[in-house]
């Protein structure tokens, strides 16, 4: 294996994921070393064990959940796929949004042969996601409803109490994504009425390849991996032990943190878009009542794509739309479902910060972005045609 | 500051070293690889010695780039590769034609849009693995020469590349034998230094193209159906399942009992027949030339010239004698089986001087 150190970047892709903290590297680490499995009868598995019913405590103080409630899984796409398959069957009716994240849209396209059927709720032009509407589309044999609390390419935050108390009034369950809400905005899932939850380690500091499931005592489950008792029969597979305390190490500092960086982050905001602003740069931003952290930012003229390949030449990590590996360049499902044309779909990117973020990272990727669509917008006028992705 | 360089990176190993002499050579390079197909979109069944598994070549590709500390980029051009590449193809097919794919992958999509992403990037040249060479002429213009590589030449298929854009590309492995690359991949580390040579048409993925063309353009090939086999008199000698199933100059797979070997001479999509003849009968002096792209000032005159009429030939001396948009080519000796859709390529010495398409073949 070649050596691949870390690029030297600025990392403005906390959307993507986020950084592991030091802290939750030291816990990992510590928890790495027990020998033990949390199944075992012997001290090494007690001492696992206990690591891990800690964790779950501390990750349903978070949610204003029971820790029985909670289910760790490898990740939010995990979470959101156990949610569907066995609830749902010939007959149901699931509400959701066209601005979800694909692992709940795809596992819920799969149940359609089964005789599930879907209605997936348009977004405001804002990219927020209305209880009234969900609840126009609501059937006499609806079951359930499915709506992201923070949307992860334009970071439109759904209220969840008002989607909570149109899902109580009609009796019906309700499942929020809230992969990139955990630790930025309050959860509280007695409040919100919310029966399941989906939420992930990485977007907040902790490692990549754990997340959580909250599912409501009472409300029916049915587990997608058999083959153990673990989580309550609920998962089945040894418990990743390190990277459920890390999970939950990263769960309390962010706590700790939140209204500090909330603050911090609303400031870097107004810092990027007052130097786009300043720089007399033709922008939009796509999506209003945003969390602070996410920034979905389109430039008229400007391939999106190229303009996240040229920031990263200048050390700058941004996305394009959601982080996509297959490298294709389609455009953003959520983008055109609030309203935008293809053409505006493509000339967005999305810029994201986090807990390490500074302001000199801010005042730089404002900089660099003023320079380089600067350069774009102005070529795409000479070639008298808007920059296209092919 | 070094001028930037985009390398189309293909995951093979000629592109990988490719990168590594733009590097070497002090230019700021970042590699690319041209996402062109999906595999479920050609189908077929992987050959187990293909690199072209698009998955699996962005893989390398990005392997190689990492390795040496260079970003890379994977870039969607499956539209226009449709649009101008495999599109083609189909038609060419369903004409009673042969196509050289690769000759519009890399004149409509490596050098037109590549170049335009290039642009957006703002990198000054593009480089590729391709073995040929592009040196700066006596008149001071740069020209597209062989490789030195005779094996490998790859000039063949580029032909139709925009001339303007010689002088912002660079064929780093124009210079070097397929040993030496593959030496010096190894030397490296590099990820791909033994991955095999690539297949003839990428996303004919099994090297089945009857296949590809059932499953891709059924609809089309709803049309093609059975008819006859004739000899040069015009006597049916035995039946066809399709004039698309043939390529001009095959022999095998035509089920015909003949005292003496017959091959594919013509076929003609109108008679829905296909005509056969003995090897001796394949061999013709004189074709037309159409759809021309010239990397030097398009002479207009007859001139003498050494061309090629297809990827595996030397080539051999020609005439080319100018009408309008068309070349009529006449070989001094005759050559074997002439096809049309096939690329003609002319040739000065090492220098290409531009080619086209073959629309017609005899006089």
């Amino acid at each position: 294996m070649p050596d691949t150190p870390p690029p030297d970047q600025i990392y403005c892709d906390y959307a993507a994921t986020a950084p592991l903290r030091p802290e939750v590297r030291e816990t990992m680490h510590q928890a790495g070393q027990l020998p033990g499995n949390p199944s075992s009868i012997h001290q090494s598995g007690q001492v696992a064990k206990v690591l891990l019913e800690r964790a779950r405590q501390t990750a349903a103080d978070a949610l204003g959940a029971e820790p029985r409630e909670i289910v760790f899984t490898s990740g939010g796409t995990e979470a959101n796929n156990t949610v569907f398959p066995g609830l749902l069957g010939s007959g149901d009716h699931v509400v959701t949004s066209m601005t979800e994240h694909p692992s709940v849209q795809r596992p819920l396209e799969r149940l359609e042969p089964l005789g599930v059927t879907v209605t997936q709720v348009a977004p405001q032009a804002n990219g927020m996601i209305q209880a009234g509407d969900i609840e126009a589309a609501l059937r006499p044999n609806t079951r359930l409803i499915s709506v992201m609390c923070v949307n992860n390419e334009t970071g439109a935050l759904a209220d969840l109490d008002a989607l909570g108390d149109v899902a109580s009034r009609h009796g019906l369950l309700f499942h929020t994504d809230a992969v990139q809400a955990l630790g930025k905005t309050p959860l509280d899932v007695n409040r919100s009425g919310i029966h399941f939850l989906s939420a992930s380690a990485h977007k907040i500091g902790g490692p990549k390849g754990t997340g959580l499931l909250y599912a409501r005592k009472g409300t029916p489950f049915h587990n997608l991996i058999a083959g153990g008792s673990q989580e309550n029969s609920h998962r089945g597979g040894t418990e990743n032990v390190a990277g459920i305390a890390g999970f939950a190490r990263a769960i309390e500092i962010a706590t700790a943190e939140y209204g500090e960086l909330h603050s911090r982050l609303i400031g870097f905001r107004k810092i990027l878009l007052g130097d786009l602003d300043d720089g007399n740069l033709s922008y939009n931003v796509n999506g209003t009542g945003t969390i602070p952290g996410i920034v979905n930012l389109q430039f008229p003229g400007v391939n999106g794509q190229a303009l996240v390949m040229n920031l990263d030449g200048r050390g700058y990590a941004v996305s394009y739309g959601s982080s996509c590996a297959s490298g294709s360049s389609e455009a953003s499902h959520v983008l055109l479902a609030m309203g935008l044309t293809q053409a505006e779909a493509t000339s967005a990117i999305r810029v994201s910060f986090g807990y390490a973020t500074t302001r000199e990272e801010v005042l730089g990727v404002a900089a660099a972005l003023g320079d380089i669509v600067g350069k774009l917008q102005s070529d795409s006028l000479h070639a008298g045609k808007e920059a296209t992705v092919e | 500051m070094s001028e930037r360089v985009v390398v189309a990176m293909s995951g093979g190993v000629d592109s990988s070293v490719a990168l590594l002499k733009v590097l070497e050579a002090g230019y700021e390079a970042f590699g690319v690889t041209m996402k062109l197909w999906e595999s479920r979109d050609v189908g077929g069944q992987l050959l187990e010695e293909s690199n072209c598994c698009p998955v699996e070549a962005i893989n390398m590709a990005r392997d190689v780039c990492v390795s040496l500390g260079v970003p890379h980029y994977t870039l969607d051009f499956q539209d226009v590769f449709k649009a101008t590449v495999i599109d083609n193809f189909v038609e060419e097919y369903l004409a009673g034609r042969t196509p050289n794919p690769c000759v519009r992958c890399n004149s409509y999509v490596k050098w037109d849009a590549l170049f335009d992403y290039a642009d957006q990037l703002g990198a000054d040249k593009i480089a590729t693995g391709h073995f040929a060479r592009i040196v700066t002429g006596p008149n001071g213009q740069p020209q597209l020469l062989r490789g030195v590589d005779q094996h490998k030449d790859q000039s063949y298929v580029l032909w139709g590349i925009p001339r303007h854009t010689l002088q912002r590309t660079l064929l780093p492995l124009g210079g070097m034998t397929k040993t030496q690359v593959r030496a010096l991949a190894n030397e490296a580390g590099l990820a791909t230094a033994n991955v095999p040579e690539s297949q003839d048409i990428c996303f004919v993925t099994d090297n089945n193209y009857r296949r590809f063309l059932s499953e891709h353009a059924s609809e089309q090939m709803a049309g093609v159906g059975p008819g006859s086999i004739l000899d040069e008199a015009g006597t049916e000698i035995g039946t066809h399942p399709g004039y698309v199933n043939y390529t001009v100059g095959q022999r095998r797979g035509l089920g015909l009992a003949s005292p003496e070997p017959l091959y594919v001479k013509k076929l003609d999509r109108e008679q829905n027949t296909v005509t056969v003849a003995p090897q001796a009968s394949l061999w013709g002096s004189q074709c037309q030339v159409q759809e021309l792209n010239w990397l030097v000032d398009p002479p207009s005159d007859p001139v003498t010239v050494h061309a090629r009429v297809r990827y595996n030939s030397t080539g051999a001396a020609a005439r080319l004698n100018f009408e309008d948009d068309t070349v009529e080519l006449h070989f001094e000796e005759p050559q074997l089986a002439i096809t049309a859709g096939q690329s003609a390529t002319f040739y000065e010495g090492d220098v290409l001087l531009g080619g086209g398409v073959i629309s017609r073949v005899g006089g």
